[in-house]
């Protein structure tokens, strides 16, 4: 597999899951799902911005910064590529997991993101350096 | 919202107690079991009564079975996933309660302006399950009258409740919703 269809499947997989779940979340904070006080509403954008934000904006930056050049290239190691996509699509479906799950919960809906926080904190680190290790080592 | 006190009939009620046992066997057979007793302030010869809050449907009847005493919307609690993911609104419930306030004094129909869903769940809370036995044996005078209010609720799942000031049904529908046949009410 080159560098350029190892990427592109990286970027795919975040834009077309997470952007859905950023579109959600403003629809969501719009009509008041979250409520309409601001200090609960920033709990769910802090929520947003550290778990689902910088991983996108790391995609984006990846996409800008390594631009074509390399691109048919083969991928150096597929194990990497594998590992990135793999611990990306887990990140993303537990995303989704407390997003889907927080509405019959019995908790307010603060807490359920807050204590999320807790374990994704972990998974992101995990994803993070998936996905560092796959673009660093595929510069040429 | 209050019953207008020439609907109930109280000519058979010697006592107050006799009158609770009349609210009381209504509320029994509209499905109630739980409700508390209040005494009234400034106030020794009459009684509140307060009904467990019930959910409600769009059509004022209560929910079915057990539905109906949950303190969480019922379209929350049964979400599927798919509902889960894509809804933008919370889901809703109504609420309702009924309070039976038995006074002699010259009442003015002032419902709580500022009743609250915590505050019906203190009313639930802290009422006694029995009439008290001094009130209980007082005489019902010709200055007895039965006022009946009733405090309706909308609460987005997860969000404060909103008190409905103004319900699209009257006294004596929400009455006839719940089931509750009180005499002389028609």
């Amino acid at each position: 597999m080159t560098i350029g269809r190892a990427r592109a499947a990286l970027s795919l997989l975040w834009v077309g899951a997470g952007g859905p779940l950023l579109l959600l979340m403003v629809a969501r904070s719009v009509t008041g799902f979250y409520g309409k006080d601001n200090n609960e509403l920033l709990e769910v954008w802090a929520w947003v911005a550290t778990l689902l934000l910088p991983m996108l904006g790391l995609i984006v930056a990846a996409w800008s910064a390594g631009g074509s050049h390399g691109d048919d290239k083969p991928v150096r190691s597929m194990a990497v590529f594998w590992g990135a996509l793999l611990f990306s699509a887990f990140y993303l479906a537990t995303l989704y997991l407390v997003v889907v799950l927080e509405p019959p919960a019995p908790d307010p809906w603060a807490t359920v993101f807050r204590t999320s926080g807790w374990y994704l904190g972990f998974l992101q680190a995990l994803v993070v350096a998936a996905i560092g290790k796959f673009f660093i080592e595929n510069v040429h | 919202m209050t019953l207008p006190e020439s609907a109930f009939d109280r000519t058979a009620m010697r006592t107050l107690k006799q009158a609770a046992e009349t609210i009381e066997t209504a509320l029994r057979g509209a499905g109630f079991g739980d409700w508390g007793y209040f005494s009234l302030p400034e106030e020794e010869d009459g009684f509140g009564l307060v009904t467990r809050i019930e959910q409600i449907n769009d059509g004022g009847k209560p929910l079915e079975g057990a539905a109906r005493w949950l303190m969480r919307p019922y379209a929350a609690a049964t979400m599927t996933p798919l509902q889960s993911l894509t809804s933008i609104r919370r889901p809703t419930g109504r609420y309702r309660v009924f309070m039976f306030v038995l006074s002699a004094k010259d009442t003015v129909d002032n419902p709580t302006a500022q009743a609250t869903m915590p505050l019906a769940q203190e009313w639930n809370r802290l009422g006694q399950p029995r009439l008290g036995q001094k009130i209980a044996a007082l005489p019902m005078t010709d200055r007895h009258a039965m006022t009946v209010r009733v405090y309706e609720f909308e609460q987005a799942d997860k969000i404060p409740a909103v008190f409905e000031a103004s319900s699209r049904w009257t006294a004596v529908e929400h009455l006839k919703a719940a089931g509750i046949v009180l005499p002389g009410v028609k």
